[in-house]
């Protein structure tokens, strides 16, 4: 407490003085002379006395004599004061209070100040609102420092809502894209049952196809051999009995020849002696048919960490290969690998033969009549696995197939569960 | 003399400003439009009465928030947007800084404050409301931005010692 806020207040009540009742206002004005001698006698020693002679002059405003000082119209004059000045009080109080209702009663210039606050606070609590509905373009523009820190949390807010849009529209666009990935999932895996059961009626055609053979013709054929002995045994003219012998021949001839089409047509017994040797004996009859080709083999897996269905695929694509070397190659070396690490099997076939230009795609392969290589790029798919096709005009080809180590038996083969 | 209307409002009656005050430009000094309305108030109320004077000047004000509307505001796709745009013009034009306390759409009922008006501000105290123009004004716009009729009443005014106009608006009473 210092002396020149009660000098001030003595001022005010003195502005005061001019226009109220002189002989009610002169009394608060001596009061409050008496607080100013009180105070500048009270500076450094006991506070009590000045504050009492403060509190008396408002004490004072705030319960005026009955009746209050002064003609008619003072009196009325000063009825209207005091109301305003108690609604003031009240205003204040709510005020303080957190009420901000617009239906508090007050009137007079005293209060008006304190209204327009009041009307700022009623104001922000509407923009609070407003932002709370997602309406960002709200901005304080008085209020001080306060609308500086109140603009900030508004775009710290706006920025927030646009991140999160944008993560939203991210997560759209991915659950678009897995979306789209799941159907074509679902459509390869619908075209690989398709192609699976196509491969299985191939491999049971061609089973019925060597039994026919076996059972027909190859029956037929060594009767005839039987009969031709009998007849080569009774011969005695020996021109008839060299063309009996030619016959003979032939007829064995077609024997084998029979049995080995019959042979290639029955799957390998993959089972009991494994890719490799499948593989192995396949290349040694091979040779044999063909002695004028090199052929070197490099086959380091058994490829027991396949399925029975893949191991047919990888025996059938190598034997495809090595018929398409025969059929178009002109080759005269071939070499054929089957290696395998923790995660793939490999089979790799190839020739320095007179090579083609690859087709872009598999459809153009089919076109151009290279029907036996989109029947191994069907086995290769059926199996899980992918199979590449290099090769140039006069520069050879290399043909490699890799297929998933252990793939899920129930993918493989949904039928064995 | 014939009674026949000769001014029925049109925004051509307000001419081409930027033609007709080349050095001047479109704004004039507040006391001059304070002493237009209040001398056409003074002479109104001695012809027909106070109250009369009163509906002519919130018909009036009503006629001019939807001219306002029309000329230079909406349509809005947002509540936001027509708040925004409406506190913006009343600034830029000077007409007052409006903020808006309370909005429901639903209930179409608004609170809203005109601080530093045209009509009242820095008036004496007189102990009741006189922005009866303001009222007018204010029903116009937002009856134009809500299709809605409107009732608006100027509740706190400098008049009655406040620091800023308050008006309520609400959704009229069926006239009997
Ligand atoms: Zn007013």
């Amino acid at each position: 407490m210092d002396t020149t806020l009660l000098e001030a207040l003595k001022a005010h009540i003195d502005a005061a003085a001019s226009s109220g009742d002189p002989q009610y206002l002169a009394d608060l004005a001596g009061l409050l002379e008496q607080a100013a001698a009180g105070i500048r006698r009270g500076i450094g020693q006991d506070p009590d006395p000045v504050l009492r002679a403060v509190c008396d002059v408002y004490y004072m405003a705030a319960e005026p004599p009955d009746p209050l000082p002064g003609d008619p119209e003072d009196q009325a004059r000063l009825a209207r004061l005091l109301a305003d000045m108690r609604a003031t009080q009240r205003f204040a109080l709510a005020l303080s209070q957190g009420d901000l209702s617009a239906d508090l009663e007050v009137r007079g210039y005293s209060a008006g100040s304190l209204k327009s606050l009041q009307a700022s606070l009623r104001h922000l609590t509407w923009q609070t609102a407003m932002i709370a509905k997602g309406d960002f373009s709200q901005q304080v523009d008085f209020m001080g420092d306060f609308s500086t820190s109140f603009n900030a949390m508004v775009r710290s807010l706006a920025e927030a809502r646009d991140q999160i849009q944008r993560q939203n529209e991210e997560l759209a666009r991915i659950n678009a894209s897995l979306r789209e990935e799941i159907a074509s999932r679902r459509q390869a895996t619908a075209r690989l049952q398709v192609q699976r059961q196509l491969l299985e009626q191939r491999e049971q055609e061609r089973l019925r196809i060597a039994r026919d053979l076996h059972d027909g013709p190859l029956q037929e054929v060594i009767a005839l051999v039987y009969a031709l002995e009998v007849l080569l045994q009774s011969c005695n003219d020996p021109a008839v009995c060299e063309t009996l012998q030619e016959t003979l021949e032939i007829a064995l001839q077609v024997t084998r020849e029979l049995r080995q089409f019959a042979g290639e047509l029955r799957p390998p017994a993959l089972a009991r002696f494994g890719l490799k040797k499948a593989i192995a004996s396949y290349l040694e009859n091979f040779q044999k048919k063909h002695p004028n080709l090199r052929l070197e083999a490099h086959l380091d897996s058994n490829g027991d960490q396949l399925s029975e269905t893949t191991r047919l695929a990888l025996y059938r694509i190598h034997q495809e290969a090595l018929n398409n070397i025969v059929k178009h190659a002109g080759a005269s070396r071939v070499q054929v690998w089957l290696q395998a690490d923790g995660e793939r099997v490999r089979l790799r076939i190839e020739d320095d033969g007179r090579g083609f230009e690859p087709p872009a795609g598999w459809l153009e392969l089919a076109d151009d009549g290279h029907l036996g290589l989109v029947g191994m790029q069907e086995r290769a798919e059926a199996a899980g696995g992918q199979l590449e096709i290099w090769s140039r005009p006069q520069q050879g080809t290399r043909i490699q197939v890799t297929v998933p180590a252990c793939p899920s038996r129930s993918r493989e083969n949904p039928g064995e569960r | 003399m014939s009674n026949e209307q000769k001014y029925r409002f049109s925004w051509d009656l307000l001419g081409n400003i930027p033609l007709g005050r080349p050095n001047l430009g479109p704004r004039t000094r507040l006391e001059v439009y304070r002493l237009m309305q209040f001398t056409l108030r003074d002479v109104l109320e001695r012809h027909v009465g106070a109250g009369e004077t009163d509906r002519i000047f919130l018909e009036a004000g009503r006629m001019a928030g939807v001219e306002f509307y029309r000329h230079f505001l909406g349509p809005f796709d947002s509540f936001s947007d027509f708040a925004n745009s409406l506190q913006a013009i009343f600034k830029e034009m000077d007409i007052g800084i409006l903020r808006f306390e309370q909005s429901d759409l639903d209930s179409c009922t608004f609170l809203l404050t005109v601080s530093e008006d045209m009509d009242c501000s820095g008036l004496p105290e007189l102990g009741y409301e006189i922005c009866t123009y303001d009222e007018g004004f204010i029903a116009g716009l937002l009856e134009e931005y809500t299709g809605l009729p409107l009732e608006v009443q100027e509740i706190d005014c400098w008049c009655t010692g406040s620091r800023t106009c308050r008006f309520r608006a609400r959704p009229a009473a069926p006239s009997a």
